[in-house]
């Protein structure tokens, strides 16, 4: 029921503040942007964990030959 | 241990630092774009990942072709790092540009020329690293790499120039007089930090190809040397 009190209230949200916008702006930028930096964010650092794995092997590797 | 190479950890100091101030402006100062409104501000990763992407697939390219002419190990280091990193960014770009393009053009996905070269850019690039990892013999594979890097970056002059070539949904390349400064200020800033990150990267990969072609010195001829015995 919550859920669908909120659904409503958002929908309403969305609803108003396209009204408010001039026709052709976009009003609900907010979460792309936050799931791109997110993303980018995420990306960057699971990279970075990898490179440092892989490194940690490399050495391993060669204090053993 | 391969010795680390000099001004990895100080380009990795530099890009935090740059990155986190130029996404605080670029998320809470600068003014949103008149028709985008705040999913503009995509464009201070958006375009980073494209340059920077760009510049180290014509880093690869360079590499490539020095360690075709020299045969130097090191070059062959420097093409995967760059090789890799190029990858990462492009698969970022195009994640970024999806999440940018669903508002705003109302799809996630479109055979775009841009689009699809981009696309094409990440497939080719993933093919000289997947080709690689086919070939056991060091000189081999180095050859191999060099070669199939130099093919694939055909594709890179596309996807700068496609826009101005080809009719697009993309726009075309914008020029700082014609933006705000506070649109400006943190897209150069993200820009100097995903270069001194890549950086990081890249040296750091190619660390790990010189260790991985010294244990593979090393090591192999001992292992063949016990199968023989």
């Amino acid at each position: 029921m919550l859920e669908g009190i909120l659904g409503a209230l958002s929908a309403t949200v969305a609803v108003a503040q396209q009204s408010a916008a001039p026709e052709g702006v976009v009003t609900s930028g907010w979460p792309y942007a936050i799931a791109a930096y997110t993303i980018t964010g995420l990306g960057l650092a699971a990279y970075a964990w990898s490179l440092a794995n892989r490194l940690k092997e490399a050495n391993k590797e060669e204090r053993e030959s | 241990m391969a010795s680390r190479f000099p001004w990895e950890k100080a380009s990795l100091i530099f890009g935090l630092v740059l990155l986190a101030i130029g996404t605080y402006i670029g998320l809470f100062v600068s003014p949103p774009e008149r028709h985008m409104g705040d999913v503009q501000r995509i464009m201070y990763v958006h375009l980073p990942s494209a340059w920077n992407g760009m510049l180290c697939y014509t880093g690869a390219f360079v590499a490539a072709i020095g360690s075709l002419w020299t045969g130097r190990r090191k070059w062959d280091a420097a093409l995967v790092g760059m090789a890799e990193m190029g990858i990462v960014l492009n698969a970022l770009l195009l994640v970024q540009g999806s999440l940018w393009a669903r508002p705003t053009w109302g799809v996630w996905w479109d055979w775009d020329v841009r689009l699809t070269t981009s696309l094409i850019m990440l497939l080719l690039f993933s093919g000289v690293l997947a080709l690689r990892s086919f070939v056991d013999e060091p000189e081999r594979r180095a050859t191999w790499t060099a070669i199939a890097a130099i093919i694939s970056y055909v594709d890179v002059p596309l996807v700068y120039f496609c826009v101005r070539w080809w009719r697009s949904l993309h726009q075309v390349q914008s020029s700082p007089e014609t933006v705000d400064t506070m649109m400006v200020v943190p897209l150069r800033l993200n820009s100097f930090a995903f270069l001194f990150l890549a950086i990081f990267f890249i040296l750091r990969r190619a660390r790990i190809e010189l260790l991985r072609r010294r244990f593979q010195e090393v090591a192999e001829p001992e292992k063949r040397e016990v199968v023989h015995a």
